[in-house]
C-alpha cells in the first residue's frame, strides 16, 4: 500500500512539473528563461558522465594497445632467442 | 667441510618493473584537476545564461558592447598557441631539441592571449565596466578572470617546461601533463567567447 502510495506521488509529479514551480530560476516564467534551466541542467547532468565514460574509454583503449606492444616486443624477442639457440 | 657462500637472491622485480604504468602520475593528476575545472566552468556558464534568459536585455542598458572583433584576434593567437604546442609534443617523441621552439611558440602566443586580454580589459574598466556594475560586469569578469587565472598558470607551467626542456631534465610525463593544462585552457576558451561575447 505505501508502495503503490509512493508510487502514486512520484507518477503525480513528474506528470504535473509545470505546477510544482520548484525551480529559484524560474520565477519570471519566460520561455527563454525555462530553456535555460532545462539545457543548463541537461548539461551540468550530463557532462561529468560524459567526461568519466570519455576517460574510462580512453584509458581501455591505451590498456588495449599497450598490451598489443607488449606482446609484439614478447614474440620478437622469442624470435631473436630462437634464432640464437 | 666446504664454505658455502651466500648469495643475496635476486631481487622480485617491483610491481612497477612488472606492470608497465597506463599513464603517468602526473598526468593523471592533472587530468583529474582538469575535470573539477571543467565542471566550475559548466557552473559558471550555467549561471551565466540563466541570468542572461531572465534579464529584459543583454547587455544591459548603459553598459558597454564587449570588443567581440578584438577578442578573435586573440581567440586566433591562443588556438595557435595549442597547435604550436601539439606540434612541440610530435616533436619531443622523435627528438626532444626539436621541441623546443614550438613550445616557446605556444608560450609567446599565450603569453599575447593574456598580455591583449588584459588591455581589453583596461579599455572596459575605462568605459565604466566593472565587477559592481551590473551583473553582466559580474559575470564577464568572473568567468573571464578565472579562465584568464588559468591561462597565466598554465603559461607558468609552460615557461618551467621550456626550462627543463633547455636544462634537458624535461620527462615526457612532465611535458604531457602541462600540455593537458594548456589544452583545456585553449579549448574552453571558444566556448566562453561563443557564450559571453557572441551570443
Amino acid at each position: 500500500m505505501t508502495r503503490l502510495l509512493l508510487a502514486l506521488v512520484t507518477l503525480s509529479a513528474l506528470l504535473v512539473p509545470g505546477g510544482a514551480e520548484a525551480c529559484a530560476v524560474c520565477g519570471p516564467g519566460t520561455e527563454e528563461s525555462r530553456i535555460a534551466f532545462i539545457v543548463t541542467t541537461g548539461l551540468m547532468t550530463a557532462m561529468p558522465l560524459l567526461i568519466f565514460a570519455g576517460v574510462a574509454w580512453w584509458l581501455r583503449r591505451r590498456f588495449v594497445e599497450m598490451q598489443h606492444e607488449a606482446e609484439r616486443h614478447q614474440s620478437e624477442a622469442a624470435a631473436r632467442h630462437s634464432q640464437t639457440s | 667441510m666446504r664454505q658455502r657462500t651466500l648469495r643475496p637472491a635476486p631481487a622480485p622485480a617491483s610491481v612497477a618493473q612488472r606492470r608497465q604504468q597506463l599513464l603517468p602520475n602526473g598526468v593523471l593528476g592533472m587530468l583529474i584537476f582538469v575535470i573539477t575545472e571543467a565542471m566550475l566552468f559548466a557552473g559558471m556558464i550555467s549561471g551565466f545564461l540563466i541570468v542572461k534568459a531572465n534579464a529584459p536585455e543583454w547587455p544591459p542598458l548603459g553598459q558597454p558592447r564587449l570588443p567581440a572583433g578584438e577578442t578573435a584576434f586573440n581567440t586566433a593567437a591562443l588556438l595557435a598557441s595549442g597547435a604550436s604546442l601539439f606540434f612541440a609534443n610530435r616533436a619531443y617523441k622523435v627528438w626532444p631539441n626539436r621541441a623546443r621552439l614550438p613550445l616557446l611558440a605556444a608560450l609567446a602566443l599565450g603569453a599575447v592571449f593574456v598580455v591583449f586580454q588584459g588591455i581589453e580589459w583596461v579599455a572596459l574598466i575605462r568605459e565604466g565596466l566593472t565587477l559592481t556594475s551590473s551583473t553582466h560586469g559580474a559575470f564577464f569578469y568572473l568567468i573571464v578572470g578565472t579562465h584568464a587565472l588559468h591561462a597565466v598558470a598554465a603559461l607558468v607551467a609552460l615557461g618551467w617546461s621550456a626550462w627543463l626542456l633547455s636544462q634537458r631534465r624535461l620527462r615526457p610525463g612532465t611535458l604531457q601533463a602541462v600540455s593537458l593544462f594548456w589544452y583545456f585552457v585553449v579549448g574552453v576558451w571558444p566556448i566562453l567567447y561563443f557564450q559571453v561575447y557572441l551570443a
